[in-house]
Protein backbone atom coordinates (compact mmCIF):
# COMPACT_ATOMS: atom_id res chain seq x y z
CA UNK A 1 0.00 0.00 0.00
CA UNK A 2 1.44 3.37 -0.96
CA UNK A 3 1.66 6.35 1.38
CA UNK A 4 -0.59 9.37 0.91
CA UNK A 5 0.97 12.28 -0.90
CA UNK A 6 2.31 14.80 1.61
CA UNK A 7 2.36 18.51 0.75
CA UNK A 8 4.76 20.62 2.83
CA UNK A 9 3.20 23.50 4.81
CA UNK A 10 5.00 26.06 6.91
CA UNK A 11 4.27 28.30 9.86
CA UNK A 12 5.74 31.53 11.14
CA UNK A 13 8.87 30.99 13.16
CA UNK A 14 9.41 27.47 11.88
CA UNK A 15 12.99 26.45 11.62
CA UNK A 16 13.44 25.04 8.13
CA UNK A 17 15.68 22.09 7.61
CA UNK A 18 17.07 20.77 4.33
CA UNK A 19 14.37 18.07 4.33
CA UNK A 20 11.59 20.67 4.37
CA UNK A 21 13.01 22.34 1.29
CA UNK A 22 13.66 18.98 -0.30
CA UNK A 23 10.03 17.92 0.26
CA UNK A 24 8.86 21.11 -1.43
CA UNK A 25 10.83 20.21 -4.52
CA UNK A 26 9.79 16.54 -4.39
CA UNK A 27 6.12 17.43 -4.11
CA UNK A 28 6.25 19.24 -7.46
CA UNK A 29 8.34 16.52 -9.05
CA UNK A 30 5.92 13.85 -7.94
CA UNK A 31 2.92 15.78 -9.21
CA UNK A 32 4.58 16.23 -12.64
CA UNK A 33 5.48 12.54 -12.76
CA UNK A 34 1.92 11.45 -11.95
CA UNK A 35 0.57 13.76 -14.62
CA UNK A 36 2.96 12.28 -17.22
CA UNK A 37 2.23 8.76 -16.03
CA UNK A 38 -1.54 8.85 -15.98
CA UNK A 39 -2.41 11.41 -18.64
CA UNK A 40 0.22 10.32 -21.14
CA UNK A 41 1.69 7.09 -22.37
CA UNK A 42 5.43 6.67 -22.12
CA UNK A 43 7.87 6.90 -24.99
CA UNK A 44 9.84 9.32 -27.11
CA UNK A 45 8.43 12.86 -27.05
CA UNK A 46 10.75 14.45 -29.60
CA UNK A 47 14.04 13.76 -31.37
CA UNK A 48 16.21 10.89 -30.12
CA UNK A 49 16.70 9.63 -33.64
CA UNK A 50 19.53 7.39 -34.70
CA UNK A 51 21.69 8.32 -37.67
CA UNK A 52 24.93 7.03 -39.10
CA UNK A 53 28.16 8.33 -40.56
CA UNK A 54 30.26 6.11 -42.75
CA UNK A 55 33.85 5.63 -41.56
CA UNK A 56 36.75 3.41 -42.44
CA UNK A 57 39.20 1.46 -40.32
CA UNK A 58 42.42 -0.18 -41.40
CA UNK A 59 42.48 -3.93 -40.76
CA UNK A 60 45.83 -5.53 -41.61
CA UNK A 61 46.35 -3.03 -44.40
CA UNK A 62 42.84 -3.40 -45.79
CA UNK A 63 40.33 -0.58 -45.36
CA UNK A 64 37.05 -1.82 -43.85
CA UNK A 65 33.97 0.38 -43.74
CA UNK A 66 31.86 0.78 -40.62
CA UNK A 67 29.24 3.20 -39.34
CA UNK A 68 29.39 5.59 -36.45
CA UNK A 69 25.92 5.65 -34.92
CA UNK A 70 24.71 8.93 -33.45
CA UNK A 71 21.77 9.78 -31.26
CA UNK A 72 20.16 13.17 -31.84
CA UNK A 73 19.08 15.43 -28.96
CA UNK A 74 15.55 14.94 -27.73
CA UNK A 75 13.27 14.07 -24.89
CA UNK A 76 11.38 11.03 -23.69
CA UNK A 77 9.01 10.31 -20.84
CA UNK A 78 9.48 6.97 -19.13
CA UNK A 79 6.82 4.81 -17.54
CA UNK A 80 7.44 6.39 -14.15
CA UNK A 81 6.68 9.82 -15.54
CA UNK A 82 10.28 10.90 -15.53
CA UNK A 83 11.54 13.23 -18.23
CA UNK A 84 14.74 12.05 -19.89
CA UNK A 85 16.51 14.77 -21.78
CA UNK A 86 19.42 14.22 -24.15
CA UNK A 87 20.68 17.75 -24.58
CA UNK A 88 23.22 17.20 -27.31
CA UNK A 89 23.99 14.67 -30.04
CA UNK A 90 25.86 11.68 -28.73
CA UNK A 91 27.78 8.95 -30.45
CA UNK A 92 26.90 5.40 -29.41
CA UNK A 93 29.83 3.73 -27.77
CA UNK A 94 31.31 0.68 -29.47
CA UNK A 95 33.43 0.08 -26.35
CA UNK A 96 30.29 -0.12 -24.19
CA UNK A 97 28.60 -2.47 -26.67
CA UNK A 98 31.65 -4.72 -26.65
CA UNK A 99 31.93 -4.57 -22.87
CA UNK A 100 28.26 -5.56 -22.39
CA UNK A 101 29.00 -8.77 -24.32
CA UNK A 102 25.56 -8.88 -25.99
CA UNK A 103 26.80 -9.84 -29.46
CA UNK A 104 25.89 -13.33 -30.63
CA UNK A 105 27.55 -15.45 -33.27
CA UNK A 106 26.12 -14.77 -36.74
CA UNK A 107 25.83 -17.48 -39.37
CA UNK A 108 26.58 -16.53 -42.98
CA UNK A 109 23.73 -14.37 -44.31
CA UNK A 110 22.45 -13.61 -40.82
CA UNK A 111 22.33 -10.09 -39.42
CA UNK A 112 21.18 -9.58 -35.86
CA UNK A 113 19.58 -6.44 -34.54
CA UNK A 114 20.61 -5.28 -31.07
CA UNK A 115 18.19 -3.01 -29.17
CA UNK A 116 19.49 0.43 -28.21
CA UNK A 117 17.88 1.56 -24.97
CA UNK A 118 17.67 4.83 -23.09
CA UNK A 119 17.14 5.16 -19.34
CA UNK A 120 17.05 8.05 -16.92
CA UNK A 121 19.76 8.11 -14.28
CA UNK A 122 20.28 10.67 -11.53
CA UNK A 123 23.80 11.74 -10.84
CA UNK A 124 25.12 14.06 -8.15
CA UNK A 125 26.64 17.32 -9.28
CA UNK A 126 30.06 18.24 -7.85
CA UNK A 127 29.81 19.46 -4.24
CA UNK A 128 29.42 23.14 -3.58
CA UNK A 129 32.67 24.85 -2.66
CA UNK A 130 30.87 27.32 -0.42
CA UNK A 131 29.89 26.29 3.12
CA UNK A 132 28.88 28.26 6.18
CA UNK A 133 31.79 26.96 8.15
CA UNK A 134 35.08 25.45 7.32
CA UNK A 135 34.19 22.44 9.45
CA UNK A 136 31.12 21.39 7.40
CA UNK A 137 31.60 18.72 4.79
CA UNK A 138 30.85 20.09 1.32
CA UNK A 139 27.93 18.20 -0.23
CA UNK A 140 26.31 18.38 -3.64
CA UNK A 141 23.52 20.91 -3.92
CA UNK A 142 22.25 19.75 -7.30
CA UNK A 143 21.10 16.42 -8.66
CA UNK A 144 21.68 16.03 -12.40
CA UNK A 145 18.81 14.33 -14.22
CA UNK A 146 21.09 12.48 -16.56
CA UNK A 147 20.63 9.46 -18.77
CA UNK A 148 22.39 6.30 -19.90
CA UNK A 149 22.36 4.42 -23.17
CA UNK A 150 22.69 0.67 -23.10
CA UNK A 151 22.36 -2.31 -25.43
CA UNK A 152 20.70 -5.68 -25.20
CA UNK A 153 20.91 -8.96 -27.09
CA UNK A 154 18.69 -9.74 -30.09
CA UNK A 155 15.05 -10.17 -29.03
CA UNK A 156 15.61 -8.77 -25.55
CA UNK A 157 13.41 -5.77 -26.38
CA UNK A 158 10.21 -7.82 -26.33
CA UNK A 159 9.50 -7.36 -22.61
CA UNK A 160 9.68 -3.57 -22.66
CA UNK A 161 5.89 -3.21 -22.79
CA UNK A 162 5.60 -5.15 -19.55
CA UNK A 163 7.81 -3.03 -17.29
CA UNK A 164 6.31 -2.55 -13.84
CA UNK A 165 4.89 0.91 -13.13
CA UNK A 166 5.34 2.44 -9.67
CA UNK A 167 2.61 2.81 -7.04
CA UNK A 168 -0.01 5.39 -7.84
CA UNK A 169 1.27 7.99 -5.38
CA UNK A 170 4.95 7.47 -6.14
CA UNK A 171 7.12 10.05 -7.80
CA UNK A 172 9.48 9.61 -10.72
CA UNK A 173 12.43 8.15 -8.85
CA UNK A 174 13.54 4.62 -9.50
CA UNK A 175 13.09 3.36 -5.99
CA UNK A 176 13.61 -0.30 -6.75
CA UNK A 177 16.81 0.29 -8.68
CA UNK A 178 15.36 -1.05 -11.90
CA UNK A 179 15.68 1.53 -14.68
CA UNK A 180 12.78 2.08 -17.07
CA UNK A 181 14.01 1.31 -20.58
CA UNK A 182 12.94 3.14 -23.73
CA UNK A 183 13.71 1.63 -27.12
CA UNK A 184 15.48 4.01 -29.51
CA UNK A 185 16.20 1.58 -32.35
CA UNK A 186 18.55 -1.23 -33.22
CA UNK A 187 22.20 -1.45 -34.20
CA UNK A 188 23.97 -4.01 -36.34
CA UNK A 189 27.37 -5.16 -35.16
CA UNK A 190 30.56 -6.25 -36.89
CA UNK A 191 32.18 -8.60 -34.43
CA UNK A 192 35.42 -8.77 -36.39
CA UNK A 193 36.30 -5.11 -36.16
CA UNK A 194 34.07 -4.42 -33.11
CA UNK A 195 32.28 -1.55 -34.86
CA UNK A 196 28.70 -0.86 -35.81
CA UNK A 197 27.53 -1.81 -39.29
CA UNK A 198 24.37 0.30 -39.30
CA UNK A 199 21.05 0.75 -37.56
CA UNK A 200 17.32 0.10 -37.99
CA UNK A 201 14.32 1.77 -36.40
CA UNK A 202 12.23 -1.41 -36.45
CA UNK A 203 12.72 -5.12 -35.98
CA UNK A 204 9.71 -6.91 -37.39
CA UNK A 205 6.68 -5.24 -35.87
CA UNK A 206 8.63 -3.85 -32.89
CA UNK A 207 10.15 -0.41 -33.03
CA UNK A 208 10.54 2.99 -31.45
CA UNK A 209 7.72 3.86 -29.10
CA UNK A 210 6.44 7.42 -28.97
CA UNK A 211 4.75 9.13 -26.05
CA UNK A 212 0.99 9.52 -26.34
CA UNK A 213 -2.04 10.93 -24.64
CA UNK A 214 -4.56 9.21 -22.40
CA UNK A 215 -7.89 10.92 -22.73
CA UNK A 216 -11.52 9.98 -22.77
CA UNK A 217 -12.49 13.35 -24.13
CA UNK A 218 -10.65 15.56 -26.60
CA UNK A 219 -12.17 18.95 -27.32
CA UNK A 220 -11.31 21.72 -29.75
CA UNK A 221 -11.73 25.41 -29.01
CA UNK A 222 -12.06 26.72 -32.57
CA UNK A 223 -14.72 24.37 -33.93
CA UNK A 224 -12.25 22.14 -35.78
CA UNK A 225 -10.49 19.03 -34.50
CA UNK A 226 -7.61 17.59 -36.51
CA UNK A 227 -6.00 14.19 -36.10
CA UNK A 228 -2.95 13.52 -38.24
CA UNK A 229 -0.11 11.01 -38.43
CA UNK A 230 2.79 13.49 -38.48
CA UNK A 231 3.85 16.46 -36.35
CA UNK A 232 3.14 18.86 -39.22
CA UNK A 233 0.72 18.76 -42.14
CA UNK A 234 2.77 16.68 -44.55
CA UNK A 235 2.04 15.98 -48.19
CA UNK A 236 0.48 12.56 -48.91
CA UNK A 237 -0.01 11.80 -45.22
CA UNK A 238 -3.50 11.02 -43.90
CA UNK A 239 -5.57 13.04 -41.48
CA UNK A 240 -9.02 13.10 -39.98
CA UNK A 241 -10.92 16.34 -39.44
CA UNK A 242 -14.06 16.93 -37.44
CA UNK A 243 -15.38 20.43 -37.99
CA UNK A 244 -18.53 22.49 -37.92
CA UNK A 245 -18.78 23.26 -41.65
CA UNK A 246 -22.36 22.97 -42.96
CA UNK A 247 -23.63 22.02 -39.55
CA UNK A 248 -20.86 19.51 -38.93
CA UNK A 249 -18.84 17.04 -40.99
CA UNK A 250 -16.19 14.38 -40.66
CA UNK A 251 -13.50 14.24 -43.34
CA UNK A 252 -10.76 11.72 -43.99
CA UNK A 253 -8.14 12.29 -46.65
CA UNK A 254 -4.54 13.08 -47.51
CA UNK A 255 -2.74 16.38 -47.33
CA UNK A 256 -1.68 17.86 -50.65
CA UNK A 257 1.58 19.73 -51.27
CA UNK A 258 0.02 22.96 -49.97
CA UNK A 259 -0.86 21.28 -46.69
CA UNK A 260 -4.58 21.25 -47.43
CA UNK A 261 -6.58 18.15 -46.65
CA UNK A 262 -8.07 16.58 -49.77
CA UNK A 263 -10.94 14.46 -48.46
CA UNK A 264 -11.61 11.01 -49.88
CA UNK A 265 -14.44 10.40 -47.45
CA UNK A 266 -16.84 12.98 -46.06
CA UNK A 267 -19.69 12.30 -43.69
CA UNK A 268 -22.17 15.19 -43.57
CA UNK A 269 -24.35 16.11 -40.62
CA UNK A 270 -27.46 15.17 -42.62
CA UNK A 271 -26.12 11.61 -43.01
CA UNK A 272 -24.80 11.90 -46.55
CA UNK A 273 -21.59 9.97 -47.20
CA UNK A 274 -19.50 11.28 -50.06
CA UNK A 275 -16.56 9.40 -51.51
CA UNK A 276 -14.95 9.29 -54.95
CA UNK A 277 -13.89 5.72 -54.14
CA UNK A 278 -15.86 2.55 -53.75
CA UNK A 279 -17.83 1.55 -50.68
CA UNK A 280 -17.45 -2.12 -49.81
CA UNK A 281 -19.31 -3.72 -47.01
CA UNK A 282 -20.34 -7.08 -45.71
CA UNK A 283 -23.31 -8.46 -47.59
CA UNK A 284 -26.41 -7.09 -45.94
CA UNK A 285 -29.57 -9.06 -45.26
CA UNK A 286 -32.57 -8.83 -47.55
CA UNK A 287 -30.44 -7.90 -50.54
CA UNK A 288 -29.81 -9.45 -53.93
CA UNK A 289 -26.31 -8.98 -55.35
CA UNK A 290 -25.70 -9.38 -59.06
CA UNK A 291 -22.64 -10.08 -61.13
CA UNK A 292 -22.53 -10.82 -64.84
CA UNK A 293 -20.04 -11.04 -67.66
CA UNK A 294 -18.07 -13.57 -69.64
CA UNK A 295 -16.10 -16.55 -68.33
CA UNK A 296 -14.00 -19.20 -69.99
CA UNK A 297 -13.97 -22.93 -69.38
CA UNK A 298 -12.47 -23.94 -66.03
CA UNK A 299 -12.88 -20.55 -64.32
CA UNK A 300 -14.70 -20.17 -61.01
CA UNK A 301 -17.35 -17.48 -61.42
CA UNK A 302 -16.46 -14.42 -59.33
CA UNK A 303 -18.94 -13.36 -56.67
CA UNK A 304 -20.42 -9.86 -56.67
CA UNK A 305 -18.46 -7.22 -54.78
CA UNK A 306 -19.16 -7.42 -51.06
CA UNK A 307 -20.23 -11.07 -51.12
CA UNK A 308 -17.92 -13.59 -49.54
CA UNK A 309 -17.91 -17.35 -50.24
CA UNK A 310 -19.20 -17.96 -46.71
CA UNK A 311 -22.24 -15.80 -47.51
CA UNK A 312 -23.14 -18.22 -50.30
CA UNK A 313 -22.44 -21.40 -48.37
CA UNK A 314 -24.35 -20.02 -45.39
CA UNK A 315 -27.79 -18.50 -45.66
CA UNK A 316 -27.37 -17.05 -49.13
CA UNK A 317 -28.94 -18.45 -52.27
CA UNK A 318 -26.98 -18.63 -55.49
CA UNK A 319 -28.68 -18.35 -58.88
CA UNK A 320 -26.56 -18.83 -62.00
CA UNK A 321 -27.48 -18.63 -65.66
CA UNK A 322 -24.90 -19.46 -68.31
CA UNK A 323 -25.16 -19.61 -72.06
CA UNK A 324 -22.58 -20.45 -74.68
CA UNK A 325 -21.02 -17.32 -76.15
CA UNK A 326 -20.90 -17.71 -79.90
CA UNK A 327 -19.74 -14.23 -80.83
CA UNK A 328 -16.23 -13.95 -82.18
CA UNK A 329 -15.71 -17.72 -82.28
CA UNK A 330 -12.91 -18.76 -84.59
CA UNK A 331 -12.94 -22.19 -86.24
CA UNK A 332 -9.90 -24.48 -86.17
CA UNK A 333 -7.18 -23.27 -88.50
CA UNK A 334 -6.57 -26.68 -89.95
CA UNK A 335 -7.64 -28.62 -91.82
CA UNK A 336 -9.06 -25.90 -94.01
CA UNK A 337 -12.74 -26.02 -94.73
CA UNK A 338 -16.09 -25.00 -93.41
CA UNK A 339 -16.73 -25.65 -89.74
CA UNK A 340 -19.86 -25.35 -87.66
CA UNK A 341 -19.81 -24.88 -83.87
CA UNK A 342 -22.01 -27.09 -81.73
CA UNK A 343 -22.29 -26.45 -78.00
CA UNK A 344 -21.76 -29.73 -76.18
CA UNK A 345 -21.38 -28.52 -72.62
CA UNK A 346 -22.26 -25.29 -70.87
CA UNK A 347 -22.85 -25.52 -67.14
CA UNK A 348 -21.59 -24.50 -63.71
CA UNK A 349 -20.72 -27.05 -61.06
CA UNK A 350 -21.24 -26.84 -57.30
CA UNK A 351 -17.98 -24.93 -56.94
CA UNK A 352 -19.21 -22.26 -59.40
CA UNK A 353 -16.69 -23.61 -61.90
CA UNK A 354 -17.63 -23.13 -65.54
CA UNK A 355 -17.64 -26.18 -67.76
CA UNK A 356 -18.04 -25.03 -71.30
CA UNK A 357 -16.94 -26.69 -74.50
CA UNK A 358 -17.75 -26.36 -78.13
CA UNK A 359 -17.45 -29.01 -80.81
CA UNK A 360 -16.36 -27.84 -84.21
CA UNK A 361 -17.77 -30.13 -86.89
CA UNK A 362 -16.32 -29.98 -90.37
CA UNK A 363 -19.05 -29.69 -92.98
CA UNK A 364 -18.92 -31.71 -96.16
CA UNK A 365 -16.18 -33.95 -94.95
CA UNK A 366 -15.82 -37.37 -93.52
CA UNK A 367 -16.89 -37.30 -89.85
CA UNK A 368 -14.38 -34.92 -88.41
CA UNK A 369 -14.62 -32.77 -85.36
CA UNK A 370 -12.47 -30.87 -82.92
CA UNK A 371 -13.48 -30.02 -79.37
CA UNK A 372 -12.36 -26.72 -77.91
CA UNK A 373 -12.78 -25.04 -74.54
CA UNK A 374 -15.60 -22.54 -74.82
CA UNK A 375 -16.60 -19.24 -73.35
CA UNK A 376 -19.96 -18.46 -71.77
CA UNK A 377 -22.02 -15.44 -70.83
CA UNK A 378 -23.10 -15.63 -67.21
CA UNK A 379 -25.46 -13.97 -64.80
CA UNK A 380 -24.97 -14.71 -61.12
CA UNK A 381 -27.33 -13.60 -58.38
CA UNK A 382 -26.75 -14.02 -54.67
CA UNK A 383 -29.76 -13.55 -52.44
CA UNK A 384 -29.06 -12.84 -48.77
CA UNK A 385 -32.30 -13.48 -46.85
CA UNK A 386 -33.61 -10.81 -44.51
CA UNK A 387 -32.82 -11.45 -40.87
CA UNK A 388 -35.57 -13.59 -39.41
CA UNK A 389 -37.16 -13.91 -42.83
CA UNK B 1 -20.76 -3.85 -71.37
CA UNK B 2 -17.51 -3.58 -69.47
CA UNK B 3 -14.37 -2.54 -71.31
CA UNK B 4 -12.14 -4.56 -69.00
CA UNK B 5 -11.28 -8.23 -68.77
CA UNK B 6 -9.51 -10.15 -66.05
CA UNK B 7 -6.92 -12.63 -67.25
CA UNK B 8 -5.79 -15.62 -65.21
CA UNK B 9 -2.14 -16.16 -66.02
CA UNK B 10 0.68 -18.45 -65.00
CA UNK B 11 3.06 -16.32 -62.92
CA UNK B 12 6.17 -17.95 -64.30
CA UNK B 13 5.51 -17.53 -68.03
CA UNK B 14 2.55 -15.14 -68.34
CA UNK B 15 0.46 -17.62 -70.34
CA UNK B 16 -3.27 -16.94 -70.13
CA UNK B 17 -5.23 -19.94 -68.89
CA UNK B 18 -8.62 -18.33 -68.41
CA UNK B 19 -10.57 -15.12 -68.67
CA UNK B 20 -13.49 -13.55 -66.89
CA UNK B 21 -15.23 -10.21 -67.19
CA UNK B 22 -17.37 -8.51 -64.59
CA UNK B 23 -20.02 -5.93 -65.34
CA UNK B 24 -20.07 -4.92 -61.70
CA UNK B 25 -16.74 -3.62 -60.37
CA UNK B 26 -14.82 -4.75 -63.49
CA UNK B 27 -11.47 -3.55 -62.18
CA UNK B 28 -11.94 -4.58 -58.55
CA UNK B 29 -9.12 -6.53 -57.00
CA UNK B 30 -9.37 -10.29 -57.37
CA UNK B 31 -7.09 -12.95 -56.00
CA UNK B 32 -6.33 -16.05 -58.08
CA UNK B 33 -8.39 -18.13 -55.64
CA UNK B 34 -11.46 -15.96 -56.38
CA UNK B 35 -11.55 -17.18 -59.98
CA UNK B 36 -9.60 -20.43 -59.83
CA UNK B 37 -10.57 -21.91 -56.50
CA UNK B 38 -7.71 -23.86 -54.96
CA UNK B 39 -6.81 -25.05 -58.45
CA UNK B 40 -7.77 -23.87 -61.92
CA UNK B 41 -9.25 -26.46 -64.23
CA UNK B 42 -7.49 -26.43 -67.60
CA UNK B 43 -8.92 -28.83 -70.13
CA UNK B 44 -6.84 -29.20 -73.18
CA UNK B 45 -8.42 -28.95 -76.59
CA UNK B 46 -8.34 -31.79 -79.05
CA UNK B 47 -10.53 -34.38 -80.60
CA UNK B 48 -10.41 -36.25 -77.33
CA UNK B 49 -11.55 -33.45 -75.10
CA UNK B 50 -11.03 -33.95 -71.39
CA UNK B 51 -8.58 -36.74 -72.04
CA UNK B 52 -6.07 -34.50 -70.32
CA UNK B 53 -7.38 -32.12 -67.76
CA UNK B 54 -5.03 -30.32 -65.44
CA UNK B 55 -5.64 -28.59 -62.15
CA UNK B 56 -3.12 -25.76 -61.88
CA UNK B 57 -2.55 -24.71 -58.23
CA UNK B 58 -3.71 -21.16 -57.60
CA UNK B 59 -0.37 -20.21 -56.08
CA UNK B 60 1.11 -20.69 -59.54
CA UNK B 61 -1.34 -18.10 -60.89
CA UNK B 62 -1.82 -14.35 -60.99
CA UNK B 63 -4.70 -12.20 -62.20
CA UNK B 64 -4.31 -9.14 -64.41
CA UNK B 65 -6.97 -6.68 -65.52
CA UNK B 66 -6.61 -5.57 -69.14
CA UNK B 67 -8.66 -3.70 -71.72
CA UNK B 68 -11.36 -5.87 -73.20
CA UNK B 69 -10.38 -7.65 -76.40
CA UNK B 70 -13.00 -9.93 -77.97
CA UNK B 71 -10.38 -12.14 -79.55
CA UNK B 72 -8.56 -12.71 -76.27
CA UNK B 73 -11.85 -13.38 -74.50
CA UNK B 74 -12.84 -15.97 -77.07
CA UNK B 75 -9.48 -17.71 -77.33
CA UNK B 76 -7.59 -16.81 -74.14
CA UNK B 77 -5.14 -19.68 -74.29
CA UNK B 78 -3.59 -18.35 -77.46
CA UNK B 79 -2.14 -15.38 -75.59
CA UNK B 80 0.41 -14.51 -72.92
CA UNK B 81 1.59 -11.42 -71.10
CA UNK B 82 5.02 -10.35 -72.28
CA UNK B 83 7.69 -8.76 -70.09
CA UNK B 84 5.86 -5.42 -70.38
CA UNK B 85 2.59 -7.10 -69.35
CA UNK B 86 1.15 -6.54 -72.83
CA UNK B 87 -1.28 -9.16 -74.11
CA UNK B 88 0.52 -10.86 -76.98
CA UNK B 89 -0.27 -13.86 -79.17
CA UNK B 90 1.79 -16.99 -78.59
CA UNK B 91 3.78 -18.45 -81.43
CA UNK B 92 6.22 -21.29 -81.92
CA UNK B 93 6.17 -24.88 -80.86
CA UNK B 94 7.56 -26.71 -77.89
CA UNK B 95 8.65 -30.30 -77.72
CA UNK B 96 8.80 -32.43 -74.63
CA UNK B 97 11.12 -35.39 -74.27
CA UNK B 98 11.76 -37.43 -71.15
CA UNK B 99 15.50 -37.83 -70.58
CA UNK B 100 15.10 -40.24 -67.73
CA UNK B 101 12.43 -41.03 -65.19
CA UNK B 102 13.62 -38.00 -63.20
CA UNK B 103 14.21 -35.48 -65.94
CA UNK B 104 12.10 -33.97 -68.73
CA UNK B 105 13.56 -31.91 -71.53
CA UNK B 106 11.61 -28.90 -72.79
CA UNK B 107 12.88 -27.66 -76.15
CA UNK B 108 12.11 -24.77 -78.48
CA UNK B 109 14.01 -22.89 -81.20
CA UNK B 110 17.10 -21.15 -79.79
CA UNK B 111 16.11 -18.24 -77.54
CA UNK B 112 17.51 -14.71 -77.69
CA UNK B 113 16.79 -13.96 -74.04
CA UNK B 114 16.51 -16.03 -70.91
CA UNK B 115 13.10 -17.69 -71.28
CA UNK B 116 10.96 -19.20 -68.53
CA UNK B 117 9.70 -22.75 -68.82
CA UNK B 118 6.96 -24.33 -66.73
CA UNK B 119 5.52 -27.83 -66.82
CA UNK B 120 2.85 -29.77 -65.03
CA UNK B 121 3.20 -33.53 -65.16
CA UNK B 122 0.11 -35.66 -64.64
CA UNK B 123 -0.05 -39.43 -64.50
CA UNK B 124 -2.53 -40.86 -66.97
CA UNK B 125 -3.22 -43.69 -64.52
CA UNK B 126 -3.45 -41.67 -61.33
CA UNK B 127 -4.92 -38.14 -61.58
CA UNK B 128 -3.64 -37.37 -58.08
CA UNK B 129 -0.06 -37.99 -59.19
CA UNK B 130 0.83 -34.52 -60.41
CA UNK B 131 3.78 -32.19 -60.08
CA UNK B 132 4.74 -28.70 -61.25
CA UNK B 133 8.31 -27.86 -62.22
CA UNK B 134 9.90 -24.77 -63.69
CA UNK B 135 13.18 -23.46 -64.97
CA UNK B 136 14.78 -21.21 -67.59
CA UNK B 137 16.21 -21.70 -71.02
CA UNK B 138 19.46 -19.76 -71.15
CA UNK B 139 20.32 -17.25 -73.87
CA UNK B 140 21.30 -19.00 -77.10
CA UNK B 141 20.08 -22.37 -75.81
CA UNK B 142 17.23 -24.45 -77.19
CA UNK B 143 16.29 -26.46 -74.17
CA UNK B 144 16.20 -26.95 -70.46
CA UNK B 145 16.15 -30.23 -68.56
CA UNK B 146 13.74 -30.04 -65.64
CA UNK B 147 14.17 -32.37 -62.70
CA UNK B 148 10.98 -34.18 -61.72
CA UNK B 149 10.04 -36.54 -58.96
CA UNK B 150 10.60 -40.12 -60.14
CA UNK B 151 8.13 -41.23 -62.79
CA UNK B 152 7.04 -44.87 -62.94
CA UNK B 153 8.89 -46.49 -65.79
CA UNK B 154 6.58 -47.50 -68.62
CA UNK B 155 3.71 -45.33 -67.42
CA UNK B 156 2.18 -42.66 -69.62
CA UNK B 157 2.15 -39.08 -68.37
CA UNK B 158 0.43 -36.00 -69.74
CA UNK B 159 2.85 -33.07 -69.74
CA UNK B 160 1.42 -29.57 -69.96
CA UNK B 161 4.27 -27.29 -71.02
CA UNK B 162 4.53 -23.52 -71.18
CA UNK B 163 7.58 -21.74 -72.50
CA UNK B 164 7.65 -17.94 -72.54
CA UNK B 165 5.91 -16.67 -75.70
CA UNK B 166 5.40 -20.15 -77.20
CA UNK B 167 2.09 -21.93 -77.82
CA UNK B 168 0.68 -23.93 -74.96
CA UNK B 169 1.12 -27.64 -75.47
CA UNK B 170 0.10 -30.94 -73.94
CA UNK B 171 2.08 -33.97 -74.90
CA UNK B 172 1.91 -37.55 -73.71
CA UNK B 173 5.23 -39.13 -72.77
CA UNK B 174 6.13 -42.59 -71.61
CA UNK B 175 8.51 -42.66 -68.67
CA UNK B 176 11.80 -44.41 -69.58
Amino acid sequence: MSDPVARPVFFEGQILGALDLQDTVEYSRGRDARHSRYLHTWGIATGLELSQKEKEVDVNGTPVKYQEIWLSPGMAIDGRGREIIVSEARRLSEALFDELNVAVQEKPGEEHLYPVLLMGRDRSAPPSTFTISDCANPEPTRQLEDYEITFRGPGEDLGLENQTPPDVSAGADTSNGQPWLILLGYVKWNNTITKFKGFENKSGSTGRRYAGVLADEVAARGGRLLLRTRIKNQSDKPALVLDETDGGELKFGLFNAEGTLVPVLTVKANGDIITPGMVQSKASSGTVYVQSGIASDGVVLPLPAGVKPEDVTGKGTLHVQVSMRLEDLAPPASPAGDWAPVPIECSVDADRRVRCQVRWVQIAAAPNFVDRPGVCNYVLLVGIPATGG
Amino acid sequence: MTDKMTLIVVKKTGHVLGVVTRESDPEGKLEPKDVAGEKLLVRFAGSAFSAAQFFVPSDELAVEVKDFDPVVVTRPREFYLNADKQVTGTTGTTTITPQSNTQIRVAVAAVAAKTPAWIQVLSKNDPTDTQVRQGEIDVGQKQVDLDVLPLSSGDVYHVFALVGGRDQIVQDVTAP
